[in-house]
Parts: structure tokens; sequence; C-alpha cells
């Protein structure tokens, strides 16, 4: 439990100096917010009424753990481009993204590790996917994006090509369906591409001998002692995706015009509404250290080897 | 149900043996072309018998016990018969050869850490044959692993079925081992060097356990191994293999007594003595595995008494004095060899010959 | 020659010595595939350099009255919304869509080289340092970081290749480093250690030469992620902007003529993009491959 312990206390460490990085960095970005809030024929003594009214007169480190205090407490601050709560302003947003990347995750695990599994017991399996997987693995996220709205929106009119994520389940899920798989086709080749590696190597173990020598079935083989044995690269490379995700999913909600978090970070950046950028990449620095923390569980979950405590005679 | 109850079966040689192997002839891909890594291997375990099989690494042991358990690498190309209790395992349909690996025979290896999942408990471990194969309910099979460990000298076993592998020591996972190959109720237990990996006391106890196995449950035992006297100690007959062929067969008292193989006579002579301090003498030359020697006899290269026939063809396993050799030179031999125990090896032998041509 | 080299040659040296041809063109002379996507690669440079020469139109030159139109035989792929030539525009695009991930390669690698071999060569604190950084750098996704620093800088082509500059280094640094360490390990090194020659002499003329393969390797597959994630800057319009011409930026401005049924400016480019990504990895692979070999 101390290892868990030791995750933990090094995630918020990272999460702290994450956030004084991009609170430092938002500091660089150009233009006066107190001076646009004004007015373009504001006096000075009124623009610096407004700093006041902002709070922004006082000095930074302040104004850092302000804003940090507000950030833990779920108060992400005030866009001053939109004059609302960044909260508000996400809230819809989130869930859009939400959806798409654990829709796209759950591709690329399922997926993924079921055409590794495929590969690994089946040899003629295993060559397909040495060739699809190559072509798969190097191809950009929008220009699967590009092809599949060609074929499948246009040609085929099978999915929408511009997604809509706001009437029912069913719906949301037929419309997100190309921006996943768009999201999700590199990852799945990577995915499969370990996963097989990972099987095969399991397959030749000693251990798996002694489970042929008792009479069990292939299967019961594979599901006692290959898929547990051969988890943690695909744990570590599934961790890794999710954090490739939600990069990706910045240029698939541009691909098919879906309204979330991706698409209004790069809004905001192009409108140079500081709270609303800080506030998005903060979240991203915090899942992406969640993922991290929660895989690196998942891994003492698996092998009590490294939840040890040494011989027992 | 008491599985510590010693059975009355008696050995019993006059029905079919356990096992039989005849004229066993095993190639496997080497670089993609099939290279012989057993010759000829010739050898019975009958019902409730322990027989070793003795040799250096390379000559074929465990491809032998493989062979058994019906599990050579991928593409081996297999002559000769392999059965059991008269079926041909070579024969046997993908179920019936599950069956069999699952209740008939169990195999028992040399390094208990790589052959048992790390990730499982011991308990899965012990409980895995009874309860995926056998499909025993999983309290039932645990009450009755829990007493197979009290036998195999592990008292606290109810607790160890929650630990994992690597929390046990070699000794302790090699008990927990067999304890797995008994708890399935086989006729026939194959040990690949069970106690190479252990310290001496614990191979004792080992070697200890195994043999009242096989004398309380009337187990059939192969015990693989390159120690002679751990052989000797441990079982009713010797079969000595070199090269991808069995040598000589003898029973453990008579081998040492007197061999009638030159290898045999070698093997003896290397084995280090308890309170000897003597140099260690190992047979000289360098050992070879199945697929380097020629049309001659196996051991022809390092052999001393070679003659122009060794060189030429290779001799069968064949009875003499109520034992087996496979060495044509056996009967001039009888008698001659047992010194080498004691003299260099090929010292004062009669005919000796030129080196090989 | 010094005479350094004379008393133990380095591995490499004595295999070149003994075969008597540069190893340097050994790889491409003994791999037509590599040698053929070298040569097409030099080729697209050459397009890059002579597109004024190659290209039909002025990549900027409108023709409203021949708007978003299939190929034909005045304009071979099509003309865009503006009616701009979209081969013109492809050729001149290859400049910047090739630029930007040459120039952040470049960096990328000259700083990764650095670090690597002086963290081998110094060891220690240092090495532990630098292994620490790097693993957390690359931990995060490199579009990420591109869009925080076009935050600050504003949107362009100078914020991503800054951003991307920083983020490849432990791209390149994580492969590079078990190689150097395997290589300072070697007896030569030791050898060279005890005549005396300075540790600079040492990593410049013996080490670099020798990770010379893999670097060149794993160089050319991180120019074709370098291209795609730069493109993909373009394309969610952080990058080059309007109306220059370039392929992840004419994937996303074709996009409206994609939904109304005339795909050609968002294919082409999407064809080229993975034309040079497919290739690059390929060449990166077999280079990858023979440095494999060649350092057994």
């Amino acid at each position: 439990m101390r290892s868990v312990l030791k995750n933990v206390i090094g995630a918020l460490v990272t999460i702290l100096v994450a956030s004084a990085v991009i609170f430092a960095a938002m500091q660089l970005v150009p233009g006066d917010p107190a001076a646009e809030i004004a007015g373009t024929d504001a006096t000075a003594t009124e623009v610096e009424q407004v700093r006041q009214n902002l709070g922004l007169d006082r000095p930074a480190w302040i104004r850092y753990f302000d804003w940090l205090g507000g950030f833990v407490t779920g108060d992400f601050g005030q866009s001053l481009q939109h004059r609302q709560s960044v909260l508000t302003l996400l809230k819809p947003r989130l869930g859009a993204t939400l959806m798409l990347d654990l829709y796209a995750t759950l591709l690329v695990a399922v997926v993924g590790i079921g055409l590794g599994v495929l590969a690994a017991r089946n040899r003629r399996m295993s060559s397909t996917l040495t060739v699809v997987s190559s072509v798969f693995v190097g191809l950009p996220t929008f220009v699967a994006a590009i092809f599949l709205i060609q074929v499948f929106a246009i040609s085929l009119g099978w999915f929408p090509a511009l997604a809509d994520t706001g009437d029912g389940l069913a719906s949301t899920i037929h419309s997100l369906t190309l921006p996943a798989i768009a999201l999700s086709l590199s990852w799945i080749a990577l995915v499969a591409q370990i996963s097989r590696a990972s099987f095969r190597e399991q397959l030749g173990r000693e251990h798996v001998q002694t489970a042929v020598g008792r009479g069990l079935t292939k299967n019961a083989i594979f599901r006692r002692h290959v898929m547990r044995n051969g988890a943690a690269p695909i744990v570590s490379v599934i961790s890794l995706t999710m954090g490739g995700l939600i990069a990706g999913s910045v240029v698939v909600e541009r691909a098919f015009s879906i309204d979330g978090v991706g698409a209004f970070l790069v809004q905001s950046i192009l409108r140079h509404d500081a709270e609303v950028v800080m506030a998005i990449t903060m979240l991203i620095v915090v899942v992406f250290i969640a993922v991290t923390v929660i895989a690196d569980l998942i891994q003492l979950a698996i092998d009590p080897r490294l939840r040890s405590r040494g011989v027992d005679r | 149900m008491n599985t510590l109850e010693p059975t009355t079966t008696l050995p019993d040689t006059a029905v079919e043996p356990a096992v039989a192997i005849e004229h066993l002839q095993v190639r496997i891909p080497v670089d993609g072309s099939p290279a012989p890594v057993i010759h000829d291997v010739t050898l019975t375990i009958g019902r409730g018998e322990a027989v070793g099989l003795v040799g250096e690494s390379g000559s074929g042991k465990s491809m032998t016990a493989r062979a058994l358990m019906r599990m050579l690498p991928d593409g081996a190309e297999v002559h000769g018969a392999i059965r059991f209790e008269g079926e041909d395992v070579q024969e046997m349909s993908p179920r019936r050869l599950r069956a069999y690996r699952a209740s008939s025979i169990a195999m028992i290896y040399q390094n208990p850490h790589a052959h048992i999942n790390p990730l499982r408990t011991v308990g899965d471990f012990l409980v895995e044959g009874l309860c995926q194969v056998q499909k025993v309910p999983r309290r039932e099979a645990e009450q009755k692993v829990v007493a197979l460990l009290v036998a195999v000298g592990i008292a606290d076993g109810a607790r160890r079925l929650s630990q994992y592998p690597h929390e046990l020591s070699g000794g302790l996972l090699q008990r927990v081992m067999i304890a797995a190959a008994l708890a399935t109720e086989p006729d026939v237990i194959l040990a690949d060097e069970p106690t190479t990996a252990l310290d001496v006391t614990t191979q004792e106890e080992v070697i200890a356990i195994l043999r009242e196995a096989q004398v309380q449950r009337g187990l059939s035992i192969l015990l693989i191994t390159h120690d002679l006297d751990l052989a000797g100690a441990a079982c009713d007959r010797l079969a000595v293999m070199y090269a991808g062929q069995v040598v000589e067969v003898a029973d453990g008292a008579g081998l040492v007594e007197r061999p009638l193989h030159p290898y045999s006579a070698g093997l003896l002579a290397a084995r280090p003595e308890i309170g000897v301090r003597a140099r260690l003498r190992t047979v000289p030359g360098r050992p070879a595995s199945g697929f380097e020697v020629g049309d001659g006899c196996v051991f022809a290269e390092r052999c001393a008494f070679v003659t122009e026939q060794c060189v030429s063809e290779r001799p069968q396993l064949r009875s003499l004095e109520g034992r087996q050799v496979a060495c044509h030179r056996a009967e001039e031999l009888d008698g001659v060899l047992l010194p080498l125990a004691d003299g260099p090896v090929g010292a004062d032998a009669p005919g000796q010959d030129k080196e090989p041509s | 020659m010094t005479s350094t080299g004379l008393v133990t040659p380095s591995p490499r040296r004595a295999r070149r010595l003994r075969s008597g041809q540069p190893a340097r063109r050994s790889v491409l002379r003994q791999d037509r595939v590599a040698l053929g996507l070298t040569i097409f690669l030099g080729l697209l440079v050459l397009v890059a350099l002579l597109a004024p020469v190659l290209a039909p139109y002025a990549p900027d030159e409108t023709d409203i009255l021949a708007a978003s139109q299939g190929p034909s035989g005045a304009h071979l792929l099509g003309t865009d919304a503006l009616g701009r030539d979209l081969l013109s525009r492809l050729i001149y695009g290859t400049r910047l869509s090739l630029l930007g991930p040459v120039v952040v390669i470049g960096v990328a690698t000259v700083c990764a080289v650095t670090l690597v071999l002086s963290s081998v060569w110094i060891g220690g604190r240092y090495d532990r340092f630098v292994g620490k950084a790097l693993s957390v750098l690359f931990s995060f996704p490199g579009l990420i970081l591109a869009i925080v620093v076009v935050a600050i800088v504003g949107a362009g082509i100078t914020g991503p290749i800054v951003a991307f500059s920083i983020a490849f280094i432990p791209y390149i640094a994580r492969v590079l480093r078990p190689v150097a360490l395997r290589e300072r390990s070697m007896t030569y090194v030791n050898a060279l250690e005890m005549l005396g020659v300075s540790g600079w002499t040492i990593c410049v003329r013996h080490l670099l030469p020798n990770i010379f393969p893999f670097v060149r390797a794993h160089v050319t597959i991180a120019l074709g992620t370098a291209l795609v994630d730069l493109a993909a800057v373009s394309y969610i319009g952080l990058g080059v902007q309007a109306p220059a011409a370039e392929w992840g930026l004419q994937i996303s401005t074709g996009q409206a003529d994609l939904l109304a049924g005339k795909p050609w400016e968002s294919l082409t480019a999407c064809v080229a993009v993975l034309v040079v990504v497919i290739a690059v990895n390929i060449l990166g692979e077999r280079l990858a491959a023979a440095a494999q070999k060649e350092g057994r």
C-alpha cells in the first residue's frame, strides 16, 4: 500500500508543478485583459479601475494561489471574452469530448487487444496484422478523418459528416462513430502489435508448458496463463494511448465540427481567452496524470511481485 | 476423502507395463532441417516402479519425457512407439490427449519458479488440474490439496494457498509442485531434474517424498537426473542415456557394482565421492548431443575400448544376464570395467585399440 | 588519422577497413527499396526548391469563374473554392510542409545527441536528472505542448516549430541512449581514455560516428511524425495561416468543398501527406534494421 501512496503523492507534486508552469505561461499571453474589457475608448483611470475590479493588480503569486484554490474547489474562473464562468462554458463541451474519448478508448482496447489475441494464436492472422498495422500505425488522424468522411458519410451516407452530440444517446453514439474510428485507428494498430508480441512471449514461457502438460484446453491456457501475464506492456501502451487520444480529439473535433473541449481550446487560444486556456490545459494535465497513476495501480494489481514482501519460508 | 490412506496396489510387472517406449526416434527442426535428438530409446516403466533416466545434459533425457507427454517442439518427427498402458500416445485424439495429460500422467519440472504462473496464487496452481479439468468444486479441491501439502511436508497448507509463488523458497515451491502433480491422482509421474535447483538437504527430502508417494500410492515414476547416486537411491531400475540412445539398463546396485557399458563406468568414475578429496574426474572428451553422432556407436568417439566395428555399426540394446546393454564388447568388458571407478579410464584394459580411423 | 585509431580501432572503423568501402553508402547500396525511397525524398526536396519553375500557376492566382472544379486539362488536379490551381498549391505546399519538420527534427536531433552523449559520458547525478526530465517530457503529448506555446506566441508556424523542437528531443534521445551506453562501455573507448584522449575528442570522433547509423534511422522515422504533427497544428488552425500553401491547411480549407461533394483539395493534400509519411516510415525502418544488423 506504500507504493500506492508514493504514486499518488508523486502525481500531486507533478500536477502542482504543471499548474505553476501553466500559470506562468499564461502570464506571457499577449494583450491586456483589463484594457480589452474597458473598451477601446476608455481612459487610463477607467482601465485601472477595471484592473482593480478584476483583481489583476495583485502580485502574480497571490493570483496564482487564488487561481489554484479556485481550480481545486471547482471554480475555474471567469471567461473575460464570454463574460461567463468557465465551468458553465465547459460543462456541455466536456460531455461531448468525454464521450468521444471513451468511445475511442473502448475501440482501442477491445479491437486492439482482440486483434492481438487472434494474431498471437493464428499464424495467418499474424502476417496479415503485420502488413495492415504497419500502414495504419502511421496514418495521421486528420487524414483518416477525411477518408472516413468521404467514404462513409458522403459516398455511402451511413454516418453523418458533422457529428451531432445533441439529442439522445443512440444518435450521439451513431454520429460519434466516425470520429471515434478516425481517432483510434493508429492506436488500434499499435495496441494490436504490442499485445501480439506480449502474448507471444508469454506463450513461450515455462508456466504455459506446465499448463499444457496438465491437459488444459487452449482457451483455458490463454485465459488463465497468457492474458493477464501479458497485460503489463498493454496497460502501459493504453495509458499512452489515452494521452494521445486527448491530443487527437482536438483534431477530430475540428474534422467533424464537434463542439467539444478541444475545439473550445483552439477557439479560446485564437481569442486570447487566458482563463479558459488555463482551465482546459490544467484539466488535460490532471486527466493525463490520473491516467498514468491508474495505469501504475493496475500494474500493481496485476503483478503480485511488484507489491512483494519478500520470501516467506 | 482421505488421500493419505496408503493404497494396496503393489508393483505388478506381469500385466502390461505403465509405460513402454520402443525404438523411439525424434528429430526436431534446427534451422529448417530436421536434426536427430533421440536415436534409439527403448524403455519400460512397470506399474508402481521407479525408473531413473541418467545422463549428461544434451543426452535426450528431457526430450524423452516430453515425447512421453507428447509435448515435443513444433515440427518434431517421431518414429517408434510410445505406449501408455498399451495405448499409443502418438495416436491419441486431442481430447483423449488432454484427458491423458490431465489424469494419467504428471510432470514435475526442474525450476518451479519458472514453471508456476507467478501471477496466480499457490492455491490456484494446486487446484487447477482438479477444478479446470476434472471439474471438482473449488472447496473440495482445496481440502484435498491441503491434505497433500501436509503429505509433502508443508504443515500450514491452508495459509500457503493464498500466497504467491515468489513468496515461497525453491524447496517449498518444489513440494507444492509435487503436491499439484499428486492432486490429480496420476498413474505416472515424470520428474525432470526435480532437485537440481535445490540445496543438498532439501534434495534428499524431496526425493524421500517422491519415493514415499511411489510406495504409498502405487505410482510409476520416471526420475530424470544427471546424478547417478541420487537415481540409484531413489529408483528400482536405472537407464543410462548417451547422445540420444539408452546404452544400459540395470537395477541400481547392479549398475554401480558392475557396469556393463563403458559410458556407465565413466559416469561412475566421474561422480564425486563424499569424504574423498580427490580431484574430480570426468569422462574424457566432450559430451555429444544426438545430432552430432555418426553411424557407429554413439559413444565411439570418447570410448577407450573402441574398435572398427564400433565406428561402423551402431550396437542395439540387447539383454545380457538379466540386464540390457548396447555395446558390441559387453561380454569381453564384463568385470573389467569395474576397477575403472578407481583407476584411470581405459588403463590396463584388454585389446586397447589405436585411434578410431 | 590519429595514432589512437591504430591502437584500438573502433569496431565500425575496423569493419570499414575490412570491407574496403565507405560504410556510409553501404545500406543504400545493399537495399534497393531504401535507395529508391531516398531518391524519392530527394526529388521532393527538389520540387520544393524548384516550385516556381514546376508549378503551372502562381499559388495565389485566383480564378473565381473556375472555382471548385475537378481535374481538367487546364488544372490537372482541379481548383479550390477560390479557383486557385490545386497542383500548384500542392507543389508550393511542399515548401512549408517539409521545411517545418526538417527544422524541428534538426534542432531536436542536435539537442538530443548532445544531451545523450554528455549524460552518458558524465554519468552520475547529471545523467539521472537528464533521464528523468526526458521521461516526463516524453509522456506529454507534443500537440498539447504546441497548443500552449501557440497560446503565448500566437498562431503561425513559429510557435509549433519551437514546441515540437522541444517535444521531439525525448523521442530521439530515448532510442539513442541505450546505443550510446553500449558504445560507451566498449573496450576501445576505455583504451582511448587511458591513452589520455580527451572526452570531447572521444565523443565527437568515435562515439558519434559509431551511433550515427541509429541516429540516421530514428531521425528519419521522427521526421514523418513531425510532419504529421505540424500538419495537424495547421489543420486545426493554429499553425500556418491562410493564404499560404501548406498541406495541413489545405486539407482543412478543402473540407467545405468535400462536404459539397468536391473532395479534390482535401484528398490530394491527404494523399501527399500519406505518401511522404509512408515513404519516410519505410525508409526509417529499413535503416533501423540495417543499423541493428551492423551493430551486432
